[in-house]
């Protein structure tokens, strides 16, 4: 049997479970937000089983398909199934923790993989979960920076409505040139 | 196991009926000399498939389907392997370009052959297989949908999911110069 060991991590986030769900299934955007990922692209779905494919940044071309399971709003695991992946498993589980927040943990099954001691891939879970605390934050209805007495100048939002702009206090919903 | 994802562009259904039209395995499946049923009991399907590789290999094989969703394979007789046993999954591809075939493969050729060498075989079979299927289907004529496909097509093709609000930059003067939140990260400029 190949030598395999566990990295976890946890962190409380800043968003209630159904969003962190949400992005955690959103596997197009993978790349906006998760570290080593260059490019995500959701094949296929069908109740709680997913197969996606990941363009890794690093090593830089590296391809990697992977099955996905969900248990809605609690659990998204990843296995891969074809490409060099240097997990087995790679795990989120989500729990309320009150107040709109959540306490996430992030659990590899890793392979033995020089990888593993060098770069991204040394503090991958911590970084990974960092890096969704920051994504989710886009979602939020107000964001507090600049303290409470801070003017608000300028606000780029993307809706259903198209790209909002809101400058001195006025919208403008900006059209593609 | 060895696993493999194709995408072959057909829909479901057309793939469905190649994975199971198993008297015409010869047409597409590498090696495949000939493919007989030899019994058939509902959903599942008994095979005498004679395959040439590195020498001539005559298995009998049982399938069962699922309506649609896929089909498990396993090994009846064989008098080279020990166990051969796997799954084929269909599922529509999320861009609406074909189906997703994922493949699952187990393949025991008995003790005497190592074991990286027997995954490194069925990874190949797997792989070839897979080339095969998608090069056949590319060639076939576009199949009628069934009804049970119809009825669902209009649902697979139903309203977008509203998108979720999502805040892209923000700029906030404050009393020592500007703060700017970009896509999750915030940055200060004094004034």
């Amino acid at each position: 049997m190949a030598f395999t060991f566990n990295k976890q991590h946890a962190e409380e986030i800043a968003a209630p479970p159904e969003l962190l769900y949400e992005i955690l299934t959103d596997y197009d955007s993978y790349a906006e937000w998760m570290p080593l990922i260059g490019k995500g692209h959701l094949m296929a779905r069908e109740g709680d089983l997913a197969i996606a494919e990941f363009d890794l940044t690093s090593p830089q071309g590296a391809h990697v398909t992977v099955e996905c399971i969900h248990t809605r709003n609690r659990m998204v695991m990843t296995r891969p199934i074809a490409g060099a992946a240097p997990f087995t498993r790679m795990q989120w589980d989500i729990e309320a923790a009150g107040g709109g927040k959540s306490h996430v943990t992030l659990s590899l099954r890793c392979t033995a993989n020089i990888r593993w001691l060098t770069g991204a891939y040394a503090n991958l879970p911590k970084l990974a979960l960092r890096s969704l605390a920051a994504h989710v934050s886009a979602f939020a209805a107000e964001i507090s920076i600049g303290g409470p007495d801070g003017e608000k100048l300028l606000e780029l939002m993307e809706t259903d409505e198209g790209l909002i702009c809101w400058l001195n206090g006025k919208k403008y919903v900006m059209k593609e040139a | 196991m060895i696993k493999a994802v194709i995408n072959v562009e057909a829909p479901r259904h057309q793939v469905y009926q190649v994975l199971t039209g198993y008297e015409r395995y010869q047409e597409w499946l590498p090696g495949c000399e000939k493919a007989k049923v030899t019994a058939v009991n509902g959903n599942t399907t008994d095979t005498e498939i004679v395959i040439k590789s590195m020498k001539v290999m005559t298995m009998g094989l049982r399938f069962v389907s699922d309506g649609g969703q896929g089909l498990t394979f396993s090994l009846l007789s064989s008098s080279d392997l020990k166990g051969y046993s796997g799954s084929y999954r269909l599922m529509d591809a999320a861009d609406g370009t074909g189906t997703v075939v994922i493949t699952e493969m187990e393949l025991d050729a008995g003790a005497m052959v190592p074991r990286f060498m027997v995954d490194r075989m069925a990874k190949k079979s797997i792989d070839d297989t897979g080339n095969a299927l998608r090069a056949y289907v590319k060639k076939l004529p576009p199949a009628a949908a069934p009804a049970q496909a119809a009825q669902a097509a209009p649902k697979a093709a139903g309203p977008a999911k509203p998108k979720r609000a999502r805040r892209i930059m923000t700029v906030r003067k404050t009393g020592g110069g500007f703060q700017v939140w970009y896509m999750g990260r915030e940055f200060e400029l004094k004034a």
